[in-house]
């Protein structure tokens, strides 16, 4: 007896064991590293040895640490550091937050309309520049909320409505970061719910768990893997950001980008090679800081026990 | 019902910060406490369309800054992406990271270390110089997507093809290409968007010769002129914007797609 | 243990499409009922319903003679297993295990102890801590069979739970849910689209394409008494002959043929007769004779399958495979069809 028409396939999960180092797969990584390598790794190079001092331009020519030091003991330089940590800190967890919850709430219409998903990307395309911009128009002491709360006898003047911008809170700027990265995390996370994590959550349901056990026990361990880089990326341009505490920030403390540029155009030339240590440091804290990022989340989704 | 309610919010919520430049850029005198402008006018708009304006210049810088590093990154990202999507290889999670790297660290390190260098390499000032630093940030972003759709891509399909006598050529035309062409465009319009965002890069490397939108925007906005800031706000985020819609009708569910984690 | 389910009258639509239309059955208590189809003949929508994932446009599921139809997933009982074994990726293979003890909050040393003994049956105690991606496809849809299976469920539904295996180990799942399944006695729903499948371990057969019921009963009834021609070939019914019918006579381009059958179908009909029950080489005074002529002979392992035309029809009869020599490709040869083997079909 033949079966009939349909034979089943098999497909075994591609599961294939590890390749030598030796394998040419590894040639074909060379363009992008042809491109990413010299010029990236160049420019840090670059920062790193101007920052100790190789700076012909100014005449200096010896190795030293007279930059870190002369860096380290800048006031400024601490408190534009706290500055930009916090704001990292906090558009990264609550963009997370915020971000899985639109993502949560809004599974059921990104799956039945593909119009509707457009419009939750709209703002994913535009650039920090106008996101600041907007902001400033909008929260600011003349901005259109502040003339809502005129509108509503709430306030009288414009000087009466708090200062969402150019405050030491640095409201603005998270609110602009927020307003990009949180629907950024969103479709992200939609990625996953509205493919793997529909099954995943039958089976669950069907042995037993209610709604908020699979949230928590099937749902959210399975958005971490996609999710995590992601927030590690908002973390890392968050901290890095320019535009936006330029726009939106105070002058004093600035953000650490800001200060950065601020050094390096600064007309004493002799400061340059602070600049590029604090260019410098600032790689460095980003980049550690994303490694413990995920060997922390790595570590947390292991030691998922009973 | 409650899903409905969210989405109207959250709509609302993205687009609501917008609305101010908007309504500038068809106000004038537009200040404090007027919600609704008392005057309207098109003044601001003329201004900025102004065929002699430096609008149109930057548009151009913009796009063919945006075009040159979307083509570039692409070419690089291609080979890269399959390579690191296809299999599972040792060491796979670090050279993700690595990847990675040019997107994390701030575009302001970058530009610092690499300023002096260019100005002695004639490049500073330039197209190819501001196109060589755009691709830094640009170029990871084409990876990682390129690198999602190649781990749930069957390459025994281009095995097959060739089996059955086609070139290499033909295989990547034929069978390769076809795949991956959503995942392609996905990858392109991130790099063109990553491009077309830059500031401080094109600031600094650009030495105030190559002049794209946004930074016109900034020198307009510290000008004072809302409306024409609002105007030329909207000139900026509109290219994009279409773009977008241009490339989520290929592929509908965008993301950047994770390398099999 | 052992449950009844009735589903009545059960339809679901999305939107525009009809996936379930207005199905009815009863699966037997303490039986291993399979739901056999088509791909997207709506199988899996059905199953799905049974289990309180998705909700049904109309109808109703009734558990032991009980509406479940309000019934939220987590609280009916059913688990399923679906074709990807669908590990939870985080967790090690007894947690997995265990995971629907946990929600149900069985107290930790129960719940290790029947995890174990479950874990024992399935033969994979010794892969307790290892993780879902350090285990072959066959073993994890063990794991998943062992995690459906510890929280001692009314009913069990399984999603095609074979389609990923290699054959070989196809079978060895096969004799593992026949063994769990006969111990317990528990009311099993497997759906699928291999009839080897239903041939093997089903006890009742349900066949359902474009979301309606075709026919039900048990395996041999598919072949021997299939309800209509699209049934006979999803079955492998290679011959069928156009005629017309009346009683115990079908007029066909073979000659005018005798037949035996219970099958109500008059008129207009498709007479079936599977491959094995061809006779070549008929002697004299055989019902149903007539000349053929061999077109091919091919080897299926376990016989061979001879295709014949005659009368401008095409026939397949399968022989043993040490009788090809005697029938050569383009030879005539005697055929035979007996009447109490064919079944006339309406031709639909």
């Amino acid at each position: 007896m033949s079966s009939s028409g349909n034979h089943s396939l098999r497909t075994e999960p591609r599961r294939s064991a590890p390749l030598p180092i030796r394998d040419r797969s590894w040639l074909k990584l060379l363009p992008a590293l042809v491109v990413i390598v010299p010029l990236f790794a160049a420019a840090l190079m670059l920062a790193v040895i101007q920052s100790l001092g190789y700076f012909p331009l100014v005449g200096m020519r010896s190795f030293n640490l007279d930059a870190y030091r002369s860096l380290l003991g800048n006031g400024e330089f601490w408190q534009s550091l706290l500055l930009s940590t916090r704001i990292a800190f906090t558009v990264a967890l609550l963009s997370t937050v915020l971000g899985i919850a639109m993502a949560l709430g809004i599974r059921k219409i990104w799956r039945e309309s593909r119009r509707l998903g457009f419009l939750f990307q709209l703002n994913l395309p535009i650039p920090h520049v106008i996101g600041a911009l907007a902001m400033v128009h909008l929260l600011g002491q003349s901005g259109l909320i502040a003339r809502l709360g005129h509108a509503a006898g709430v306030i009288e003047a414009a000087s009466e409505f708090p200062a969402l911008v150019y405050d030491p809170f640095a409201l603005g700027i998270v609110a602009e970061l927020l307003w990009k990265d949180v629907p950024f995390i969103a479709i992200i996370a939609l990625g996953v719910l509205g493919t793997v994590a529909e099954d995943y959550e039958s089976v669950a349901a069907s042995l037993g768990a209610s709604s908020r056990q699979r949230l928590r026990h099937v749902t959210l361990p399975l958005l971490v893997p996609a999710v995590a880089p992601a927030s590690v990326i908002v973390f890392a341009f968050a901290f890095g950001s320019f535009e936006v505490p330029l726009l939106l920030g105070e002058s004093f403390p600035s953000a650490l980008p800001v200060l950065a540029y601020r050094l390096h155009t600064n007309v004493d030339l002799s400061v340059r090679p602070e600049a590029m240590a604090l260019a410098v440091v600032m790689s460095i804290v980003v980049m550690v800081t994303a490694v413990l990022y995920l060997i922390l989340v790595r570590r947390v989704l292991r030691r998922e026990q009973p | 019902m409650g899903s409905r309610i969210a989405f109207v919010l959250i709509v609302v919520a993205i687009l609501f910060p917008l609305v101010p430049l908007v309504i500038h850029s068809f106000a004038r005198g537009y200040v404090f406490p007027q919600l609704l402008p008392a005057e309207w006018s098109t003044r601001a708009w003329r201004i900025v369309l102004a065929t002699d304006g430096g609008t149109w210049n930057a548009l151009r810088w913009s796009v063919v800054v945006a075009v040159a590093v979307t083509a570039l990154s692409l070419l690089v990202a291609l080979p890269a992406g399959r390579a690191l999507g296809l299999r599972a290889f040792r060491g796979k999670r670090v050279l993700e990271f690595l990847v990675l790297t040019p997107l994390l660290v701030p575009a302001v390190a970058v530009a610092i270390g690499l300023d002096i260098t260019f100005i002695r390499l004639g490049l500073s000032g330039t197209f190819w110089g501001v196109v060589l630093v755009h691709l830094i940030p640009a170029t990871p972003y084409a990876v990682l997507v390129l690198a999602g759709v190649f781990a749930n891509y069957d390459a025994d399909l281009e095995a097959q093809a060739r089996t059955l006598g086609a070139s290499p050529l033909n295989v990547f035309r034929h069978v390769t290409m076809p795949a991956i062409k959503p995942g392609l465009i996905i990858a392109g319009f991130f790099a063109f968007i990553v491009s077309w965002s830059q500031y401080v890069l094109t600031l600094q490397i650009g030495g105030g010769k190559v002049l794209t939108l946004p930074v016109l925007l900034v020198s307009t906005a510290s000008g004072g002129d809302v409306a024409i800031t609002g105007a030329l706000t909207i000139v900026s985020a509109l290219p994009v914007v279409v773009l977008l819609g241009l490339a989520s009708r290929h592929v509908v569910r965008a993301g950047l797609g994770t390398t099999g984690t | 243990m052992t449950m009844r389910v009735d589903l009545v009258g059960l339809t679901k639509h999305f939107g525009a499409v009809h996936a379930v239309e207005d199905f009815s059955l009863t699966i037997q208590p303490g039986r291993v009922t399979v739901l056999l189809g088509p791909s997207g003949s709506g199988k899996t929508t059905l199953l799905k319903m049974i289990a309180g994932v998705l909700r049904p446009t109309s109808g109703d599921i009734r558990f032991d003679d009980e509406s479940v139809i309000d019934l939220p997933a987590p609280e009916r009982d059913a688990p399923m297993v679906f074709h990807n074994a669908l590990l939870f990726p985080q967790l090690s293979i007894e947690d997995n295990v265990g995971f629907g003890l946990r929600m149900r909050k069985t107290p930790p040393t129960e719940r290790s102890r029947r995890v174990a003994e479950i874990l024992e049956l399935v033969g994979l105690h010794d892969l307790r801590t290892r993780r879902p991606e350090q285990l072959s496809g066959g073993q994890q849809q063990r794991v998943a069979l062992a995690r459906a299976l510890v929280v001692s469920p009314r009913l069990l539904l399984l999603d095609e739970p074979l389609a990923n295996l290699d054959p070989d180990l196809r079978g060895e799942m096969r004799e593992l849910l026949l063994t769990v399944q006969r111990s317990v006695g528990l009311t099993v729903l497997l759906v699928t689209h291999d009839q080897e499948d239903a041939i093997v371990i089903a006890d009742h057969v349900a066949l359902i394409r474009g979301g309606s019921l075709v026919q039900e009963g048990v395996v041999s009834d598919f072949f021997k008494r299939p309800a209509s021609a699209w049934v006979a070939m999803f079955f492998g019914a290679g011959n069928l002959i156009p005629g017309q019918r009346t009683n115990n006579e079908v007029v066909t381009p073979l000659g005018r043929l005798r037949v035996i059958s219970e099958s109500p179908a008059m008129g207009a009909v498709l007479v079936t007769i599977r491959p094995e029950s061809v006779v070549l080489d008929a002697v004299e005074g055989q019902a149903n004779t007539f000349q053929g002529r061999v077109v091919a002979a091919e080897f299926r392992g376990s016989h061979i399958l001879m295709r014949l035309t005659a009368g401008g029809i095409d026939l397949e009869a399968t022989i043993p495979v040490d009788d090809v020599k005697s029938h050569a490709v383009g030879s005539t040869v005697r055929v035979a069809l007996p009447p109490e083997k064919l079944w006339p079909l309406p031709a639909d």
